[in-house]
């Protein structure tokens, strides 16, 4: 149906167009009507391209944002595990750069002790395994679990143990870097 | 006529600022009057001679300069019809589609690797025919072999009863088909052997494998 009154309105225009223009003489406007389609068309063309572009960019940057957050997550629960005694500050300079709000708060206002702690152990720890995963992110916010695998050595097991750890850690980005604002222990 | 616009413009009472317009005005807008009255005869005898071979042409070869007329608007046509159907096609393809199959993915996960790691020795038989429809692929037999010579007769004997309970589940990498989850996981036994019962917190990758609509476990990595 619509096919069939499309074509009659066409006919009536071209009809009305002719009629209007008489010193067209021969040319016949029917190229014209083409040449709107193809308008049309190209119109149609970029309303659809520029939305899905949009939606397609969108959709992209979501799963970028998402890999550079795993990586992030996964490199601050590397650098909070590998602990040694006898480097301590250095060792906690590294997980600080990557931490940010509430968890760079506590982490540094603990510092003193943990390290007292870390010295008087000989405390010595490495990481043997890390597994990470996304729980759920956007463009600037994002969820992670890493999990560790990481043999300890201190003066109570002076020939080490393996701990494991699971950790949950919630990510921003701060600038164009990924950062964690909170680490929690899975229980 | 630009001597009389000008005096005409200057007969004007002034008022402030308006001076400054006034003459920009008049001298570009003798310009075009001066061209309409010395080009017309100019333009139309162009004309005439641009159309001229066109009409002749016209009428020795219509069907050439007619069929030619269609060549260009026609390719436009299909070109530009061409480009419109190929966005339509790739925009039937949903830019969110891998998020959600990921979602759905984990989601599974999830109450997969709680019926997997939960058995309790007196029903353990008709669970371990519950979960095999959980899995997939070689896993499946492995998992079946593993139940019937180890888990099975061990369970039976200590009597135990484990109850998993996953606390949280993440996606590490995932395809269209393929999407490997991260499960913290806690089992609680208890047994003859063991009354109070005891919480073991695992670290379990599964990967989980699209089979027709549903989402099925094809490989179960402890660590």
């Amino acid at each position: 149906m619509s096919t069939i009154t499309t074509h009659a309105g066409r006919a009536v225009q071209a009809g009305r167009r002719n009629a209007s223009l008489p010193h067209t003489g021969v040319a016949r406007i029917t190229p014209r009507m083409v040449w709107a389609l193809v308008a049309l068309a190209l119109l149609a063309s970029l309303a659809l391209g520029a939305t899905k572009g949009r939606e397609w960019c969108a959709a992209r940057q979501a799963e970028q944002a998402n890999a550079a957050a795993l990586a992030a997550a996964k490199q601050l629960a590397v650098n909070f595990v590998t602990v040694d005694y006898q480097h301590v500050d250095a060792d906690t300079a590294r997980v600080k750069e990557g931490a940010t709000g509430d968890f760079l708060k506590s982490y540094s206002s603990s510092m003193a002790d943990l390290k007292k702690v870390l010295v008087a152990n000989k405390t010595v720890s490495s990481v043997q395994r890390t597994e990470a995963a996304i729980v759920s992110g956007d463009r600037d916010s994002a969820v992670a679990l890493v999990g560790v695998v990481a043999p300890t050595k201190n003066t109570a097991v002076p020939n080490g143990e393996t701990k494991t750890y699971r950790m949950r850690l919630e990510l921003r980005t701060v600038g164009d870097e990924w950062k964690v604002e909170n680490l929690e222990f899975v229980g | 006529m630009s001597s009389s616009a000008d005096v005409k413009v200057r007969t004007r009472p002034r008022v402030a600022g308006q001076r400054s317009r006034a003459r920009g005005i008049p001298s570009p807008a003798p310009a075009p009057e001066q061209e309409a009255t010395r080009t017309p005869l100019r333009q139309r005898a162009s004309g005439l001679r641009r159309r001229l071979p066109g009409r002749s042409g016209g009428s020795s070869v219509a069907p050439a300069a007619g069929r030619r007329r269609w060549v260009a608007p026609l390719a436009a046509l299909v070109v530009s019809l061409a480009v419109l159907g190929i966005l339509v096609g790739l925009s039937l393809r949903d830019p969110g589609a891998q998020q959600a199959a990921q979602r759905a993915a984990a989601s599974q996960a999830r109450t997969s690797v709680e019926q997997m790691l939960s058995y309790n020795y007196k029903t353990i038989d008709k669970q371990a025919a519950q979960i095999e429809t959980l899995l997939t692929g070689s896993f499946r037999s492995e998992f079946t072999k593993a139940m019937d010579t180890d888990l099975k007769p061990l369970a039976v004997k200590n009597q135990t009863v484990v109850q998993a309970r996953v606390s949280d589940v993440g996606v590490m990498s995932a395809t269209p088909t393929t999407v490997k989850v991260l499960v913290f996981v806690n089992q609680a036994k208890v047994g003859a052997d063991q009354k109070q019962p005891v919480v073991d917190q695992n670290r379990v990758i599964a990967t989980m494998t699209k089979v027709g609509d549903r989402w099925l476990v094809s490989k179960v990595d402890a660590f």
